[in-house]
């Protein structure tokens, strides 16, 4: 609540007058926010900023004293130190409105333009202040309540002009004032002492701290302060701001101005005191444009953002080219802004949970953000989990797959298009193992791809987190073809029942036909609709039971209470990425690269290149014909696993190769890995070493290399 | 309903893929509440089943989706407060809404917010949020 009280400064206690400003308090009791320079009180000169209850670069011009406000000046020759993320922020609120047109700025020419349109007005007077335009066109804007984003179809700047600050010898001391913060200050009842007005350009300011005299045209004049009445350029930031938006600049802001006489001496950008002396060494190295000066002196990058060194910045190229530049590029803000007001309204993308997160939660599951989703990493002991699916039957989360359904007279057509395996050849209820590549011959993604019964419908699989980039692939290149695509990623649940003793659970729960590998059927189970399609990534025997996505929870409470005595536990990610890693089976993304070919991925016997026009065939074709130059490969070592990402080296010490994926296998006692190995002179190692350990190349997969666990 | 208060609710729906001329064409049942997502895609509301409009077009009965229903006042202070985009007058309208993607439908008497089900927790987190 605004009222008469007390605001500390530095730890001094200033009272304020009820409707003060901050500087108008702190001015009345003679303290300069920050030692010295021209104050504007409009929000533009940087030399009232200050840290206010702990937010930096505030313009205590433009804030309010409150009872117990905590100002602290900024340490001198230094930034002010960032707020410390222990104690964040408060979240600032946002309100979203929409009009046709809004005006910004409430003097004359603002009045008239939102008259014109009948649109609303923003104006700092009002307590609103627009910090930025953005793309849209967007208003940011600032209130007591927090922040106004105004979406608009044009936005009308009327913004008026800014005093022309000083630039001289002495332009740092405390006692400057335009005219409007003089007529405010003394509206407020500040003493200002005895006043000298100058209109035009000073030779210097003359004083200890505080103005004790200014130097006009040679003459010297004695005083307590000056309001310095030299001038104003048009406030044209915000306009600027929103190049190439439609956006309409009137009134003063829209008036064309010469620059000012280019002044000989002074600092010309108090925000990073840089000097006119440094501006001429500037441009006697070749900055010989507003741009190129700017980034060279830093004058213009500080918190006034070039309000008092752009007309400056523009007489001193003026002077030495006899052109006058345009002022420089503006990005938003245009004010100080703390962190939550640029947050506000903002949220963090949402990770997907599946059907059975809940349930995940309440078994106690470690949940971790991986592929895209919120997926159970491990629930209390991964050997548990690991050894259910290898000696008994475990269940794992597999909603998270990408899920399509595709169907139409060109379906065929359009898989054939998009996948590297002669799909004519799936028969109905039969699945397949595919590659998706890009029109370079690289992996896109795998999945698989199911045939319907009605031969011309399909169900197609792909990774976790791939399926928007899948989908996005699918539509575009079959845009042509008489096809219907649905995703179905996030309306259908799956469970994956894997294990030796999976087919035995499924019995008891209603499914006990003898589904051969890569075969699918649709059944009831636990009376829940499934597809249930065999394959195995394990590589045990599994089913993946595709459900409808609300029925997830019963269906795998019925199947964890009908395996009870079988031993059926969930398994995690960190058992899943283990026990796939030892049949070999690879994880795009992780075990591929952005140039891995099906040849490099040991993946070329998914290619079939009498398959038709797939997309990638072509690139493929040509890179068959270059030599091999590295290759996903498997090796194993007696020592511990390495980090992913661990480097392989040579015997001889040269750089061979890094790893992908590694593990410590329980059942083969040793550590496996996938790792991307360089070829020499056309052959791969047969040792590397990684961290201190040898390693050695062998076929995969690394477990049951026959494949007769997984087709039971 | 309190002027504020969220009530989340599972939906029964059917989404079809179809030709965009046979989704124009078509007729669905009276009580459903048609949502057309695409060109080539339609979600119906509170319906079990409906009939396929073209020989090839995909029927999934859809089970991911959640409704959030929300006085007016309460639809109108989750758009100020967290959707860059104005609701329509009435009926459907799509974006993201608290940075989830949303469906509203406005009604005379009330506004459904409509999300994917993985999304729906953090969605109504987010509306919780602003609405306090």
């Amino acid at each position: 609540m605004t009222g008469s009280g007390e605001f500390t400064f530095d730890g001094t206690a200033v009272p304020f007058d009820t409707g003060d400003h901050l500087l108008t308090a702190l001015v009345r009791v003679g303290i300069h926010p920050t030692g010295g320079g021209t104050l504007c009180a409009e929000g533009h000169s940087p030399h009232c900023v200050a840290e206010v209850d702990g937010s930096a670069y505030v313009h205590t011009c433009q804030t309010l004293a409150r009872e117990g406000m905590v100002v602290r000046a900024h340490p001198t020759g230094a930034p002010p130190v960032l707020p410390s993320i222990a104690s964040p922020e408060r979240p600032v609120a946002v309100r979203n409105i929409h009009h046709e047109v809004i005006v910004i700025g409430g003097g004359e020419s603002g009045r008239a333009a939102a008259a014109a349109a009948g649109a609303p007005i923003v104006d700092a007077k009002d307590g609103s202040e627009a910090i930025g335009i953005y793309p849209g066109p967007m208003v940011a804007v600032r209130t007591d309540d927090g922040m106004v984003h105004a979406h608009v179809n044009r936005v009308v700047v009327a913004t008026g002009a800014l005093p022309l600050l000083p630039v001289c010898p002495g332009n740092d001391l405390a006692g400057l004032y335009t005219p409007m913060a003089a007529e405010r200050l003394t509206a407020a009842g500040v003493d200002l002492g005895q006043t000298v007005r100058i209109t035009g350009p000073p030779d210097r300011f003359e004083g200890d701290i505080r103005v004790r005299s200014v130097v006009v045209g040679g003459e010297r004049i004695e005083c307590d302060a000056v309001i310095v009445d030299i001038g104003t350029t048009p406030n044209e930031v915000l306009a600027r701001m929103g190049a190439g938006l439609a956006i309409d600049t009137v009134g003063d802001a829209a008036t064309a101005a010469s620059p000012p006489p280019c002044p000989v001496e002074g600092t010309v950008c108090p925000c990073n005191e840089t000097t006119m002396a440094e501006l001429a060494e500037a441009w006697a190295r070749g900055f010989t444009s507003m741009e190129l000066l700017k980034r060279a002196s830093l004058a213009g990058t500080g918190v006034c953002q070039g309000a008092v060194c752009s007309p400056y910045l523009q007489s001193f190229i003026a002077d030495r080219t006899g052109s006058v530049e345009a002022p420089f590029t503006a990005r938003p803000v245009a004010r100080q802004a703390t962190l939550s007001e640029i947050a506000a309204g903002r949220h963090h993308p949402a990770v997907p949970r599946t059907s059975l997160h809940a349930i995940h939660e309440a078994a106690g599951a470690t949940m971790d953000r991986l592929g895209g989703w919120w997926r159970p990493w491990m629930y209390s002991d991964v050997g548990a989990e690991y050894d259910a699916v290898r000696n008994a039957v475990s269940l794992g989360d597999v909603g998270t797959l990408g899920k399509f359904i595709v169907s139409g007279p060109d379906a065929e057509a359009a898989l054939q298009r998009l996948i590297s395996t002669d799909v004519s050849t799936i028969r109905p209820g039969r699945s397949r193992y595919v590659l998706m590549l890009d029109e370079r011959g690289y992996v896109l993604d795998d999945g698989m791809i199911l045939r319907e019964p009605e031969g011309d419908r399909f169900f197609v699989t792909v990774t976790s987190g791939g399926a928007s980039v899948a989908e996005m692939w699918f539509r575009d290149w079959t845009a042509h073809l008489n096809v219907r695509w649905m995703n179905v990623t996030m309306a259908l649940g799956a469970i994956n029942v894997t294990g030796p003793r999976a087919p035995e659970l499924l019995a008891r729960v209603g499914f006990d036909e003898t589904l051969p590998m890569l075969q699918h059927t649709e059944s009831d189970i636990a009376n829940v609709p499934c597809r249930v399609v065999r394959l195995s990534f394990t590589g045990e025997v599994s089913f993946e039971l595709h459900h409808p996505f609300a029925r997830s929870g019963e269906l795998w409470h019925a199947l964890l209470d009908a395996g009870a005595d079988l031993g059926v536990v969930p398994h995690g990610l960190d058992a899943l990425s283990r026990l796939r890693l030892e049949k070999g089976h690879i994880i795009v993304g992780q075990d591929s690269d952005y140039d891995s070919t099906p040849r490099r991925l040991h993946h070329d016997w998914m290619v079939n290149l009498d398959s038709g026009n797939f997309i990638g065939r072509h690139a493929v074709e040509r890179t068959n014909r270059l030599a091999l130059d590295k290759q996903l490969v498997g090796l194993e070592s007696e020592g511990p696993a390495p980090f992913e990402g661990a480097v392989a080296w040579t015997p001889d010490g040269e750089y061979a190769g890094y790893v992908t994926s590694a593990a410590w296998s329980p059942t083969l006692d040793r550590s496996v890995m996938l790792a991307w190995i360089r070829l020499a002179d056309g052959e791969l190692p047969e040792e590397v070493w990684i961290e201190g350990e040898s390693a050695r190349r062998v076929a995969l997969p690394f477990y049951d290399p026959a494949g007769t666990r997984a087709r039971g | 309903m309190a002027e504020f208060a969220v009530v989340r609710e599972r939906i029964a729906a059917v989404r079809i893929a179809a030709t965009p001329t046979a989704l124009d064409a078509a007729r669905w049942p009276a009580d459903a509440t048609e949502l057309r997502l695409a060109p080539d895609e339609v979600l119906l509301l509170d319906v079990l089943d409906a009939a396929a409009p073209e020989p090839h077009a995909i029927v999934f009965p859809d089970t991911g989706w959640v409704r959030f229903v929300l006085s007016p006042a309460a639809g109108t202070r989750v758009f100020e407060g967290a959707a860059t985009w104005p609701p329509p007058a009435h009926g459907l309208g799509q974006g993201a809404i608290a940075g989830i993607p949303a469906k509203v439908i406005v009604n005379t008497d009330c506004w459904w917010l409509v999300v994917q089900g993985v999304l729906a927790d953090d969605f109504e987190d987010r509306l919780v949020e602003v609405l306090a």
